[in-house]
């Protein structure tokens, strides 16, 4: 089953056109890496399949719902791009705003109880910073509120993650620790992954798929097939298909 | 402080009391996600445009409040339609609904001639004047306002801390803000008896960014607000029946007061 379907997606900013007649599907336990220069409509297209932004054509399915009639938000989790906070003197803490996912799938009147904060407590541990919980979110680094977003988004155990360009804010370690992580949630919990990235080779290493977008689709499939397609040799250069492939290759991913 | 505790005696006093200990409670507490959302200077619209109420609701000899509330509720919705409808942003939205509101206000009171001096108190509060009816309805409201917010607590922080967010989980924000403008209008109309027209924004600014200096929890920024808010009314009457002095403006006085000192302790934190 797919997760996602996109069919002849048009979007516009203003009078520019962000996407052009993109059509890509995701299916169950897929990981997926979309790259693309800037601009290309990466973050355009997370934003369409999960409602924040109307298409002006075309068909979007999120576990064969539109988005606009889709009710099962406690299956997806998102991490949306980092880029500071509006206020950073925001008065929240690190337990308040992961909290705030457990809010999915809830009705009226939406409280809190003790399973949810129990949710809370697990997400944090397993992402190492149970510490942090009582810490204002605007005291905290960059790398520590990515964590912390990603502990949200982890919170209700999803089936799909959505995450746009969630190592910016990340040193080395950390990122690598952060790709492993994705990679146990893909391969053993089954989580449909799909990863905003201008780190295309990194993606290689532990995505299967890869949609490379600029504004159109220029290529979606394994990388298997994006390693072996002399259309894609002659696009990017034998040397930028390379350095994909070869850390795909290293890392012994499934294509 | 002999002649403030014999005050207490009076019934006009206990009304003033409850009923502005029960608005600025209302008021603190909205004033947090007004301020978050930089939707603060609703308020002050909103305010501008219940003169204009007051004005007609006195050249037809009707009670204020009554045709304030409808009218002012009604402004709040459309200071959140024309922004997405019109080329504007919210702040012009605002401007345009307190200036057409003032324009009203003024004409009205050119019309009616004769009741300049109650327009008067009603530009500038008259909290001890505060009717038994009135109270009631005040006291009634303003826990309909914290009911409200008690009910869509975690919607209101959810859409007030990442919008986009809270859309991801189902919230949709547009009803949360409609919500919020009415409530915004119920409290500016309610306030308006309390600190006037002019000033009650500042119930709904002054005691939330007092609470923001802290620098705690969300809830625990709420609480702060709320109980500054009240106890800014309290000591603003006691202070202001001591000392002889209008009441609205002594309330807001002792709210500015209360934010200069939060500012400087936090700051000489900081430093220290």
């Amino acid at each position: 089953m797919n997760v996602i379907e996109v069919q002849n997606l048009t979007a516009t900013y203003g009078l520019g056109v962000a996407l052009d007649r993109v059509s890509w599907q995701a299916g169950a336990g897929e990981f997926w890496a979309i790259v693309g220069p800037n601009g290309s409509g990466k973050t355009t297209l997370l934003k369409v399949v999960l409602g924040l932004m109307r298409p002006e054509t075309g068909r979007v399915s999120l576990f064969g719902e539109s988005p606009a009639r889709f009710r099962d938000w406690h299956r997806l989790g998102y991490l949306p791009q980092f880029n500071g906070l509006a206020f950073p003197r925001f008065p929240a803490t690190v337990q308040e705003v992961v909290g705030m996912e457990r809010l999915a799938g809830k009705h009226f009147p939406r409280w809190m109880d003790r399973a949810d904060a129990q949710a809370i407590s697990e997400s944090l541990a397993r992402l190492d910073i149970a510490n942090l919980a009582p810490r204002r979110i605007g005291e905290l680094s960059g790398g520590q509120r990515q964590r912390v977003l990603l502990a949200r988004a982890l919170v209700n155990r999803p089936r799909l993650l959505l995450l746009d360009e969630p190592t910016l804010a990340l040193d080395p370690d950390s990122r690598n620790a952060f790709y492993e992580l994705l990679a146990t949630l893909n391969r053993q919990d089954g989580v449909t992954v799909v990863l905003v990235t201008h780190d295309s080779a990194t993606a290689g290493r532990y995505a299967g798929r890869l949609l490379y977008l600029d504004r159109t689709v220029i290529f979606s499939g394994s990388f298997t097939d994006f390693c072996d397609s002399p259309e894609m040799t002659a696009r990017f250069g034998a040397f930028a298909q390379h350095t994909i492939c070869h850390q795909h290759d290293q890392a012994g991913g499934v294509s | 402080m002999s002649q403030v505790l014999e005050a207490l005696h009076y019934a006009f006093v206990q009304r003033a009391l409850l009923a502005g200990l029960f608005i600025a409670l209302g008021c603190g507490l909205l004033g947090v996600f007004l301020v978050l959302r930089r939707y603060a200077m609703i308020g002050e619209g909103l305010s501008h445009f219940a003169f204009a109420t007051v004005g007609l609701a006195l050249l037809l000899g009707w009670t204020p409040l009554y045709i304030a509330l409808p009218l002012v509720a009604l402004a709040s919705l459309v200071i959140l339609y024309l922004p997405g409808r019109a080329a504007m942003y919210g702040d012009a939205a605002i401007g345009m609904v307190s200036a057409v509101g003032v324009a009203a206000g003024v004409l009205f009171a050119s019309l009616g001639g004769g009741f300049n001096v109650d327009l008067f108190s009603f530009l500038f509060g008259d909290i001890l004047s505060v009717s038994r009816a009135e109270t009631r309805l005040a006291v009634a409201l303003a826990l309909g306002v914290l009911a409200l917010i008690g009910l869509f607590y975690h919607e209101l922080f959810a859409v007030t801390f990442d919008e986009a967010g809270a859309r991801v989980v189902g919230i949709r924000p547009a009803r949360l803000n409609r919500l919020l403008a009415l409530l915004t209008a119920l409290m500016v109309v309610l306030g308006i008896r309390v600190v006037g027209t002019l000033l009650v924004s500042s119930l709904l600014i002054f005691p939330a960014v007092t609470a923001l200096q802290f620098r705690r929890s969300f809830k625990m920024t709420l609480a702060v607000s709320a109980a500054l808010g009240a106890l800014s009314v309290v000591l603003g009457l006691f202070l202001s029946l001591g000392l002889d002095t209008p009441a609205g403006a002594t309330i807001v006085l002792v709210n500015a007061a209360f934010f200069l000192l939060a500012f400087a302790v936090t700051r000489g934190r900081q430093r220290g």
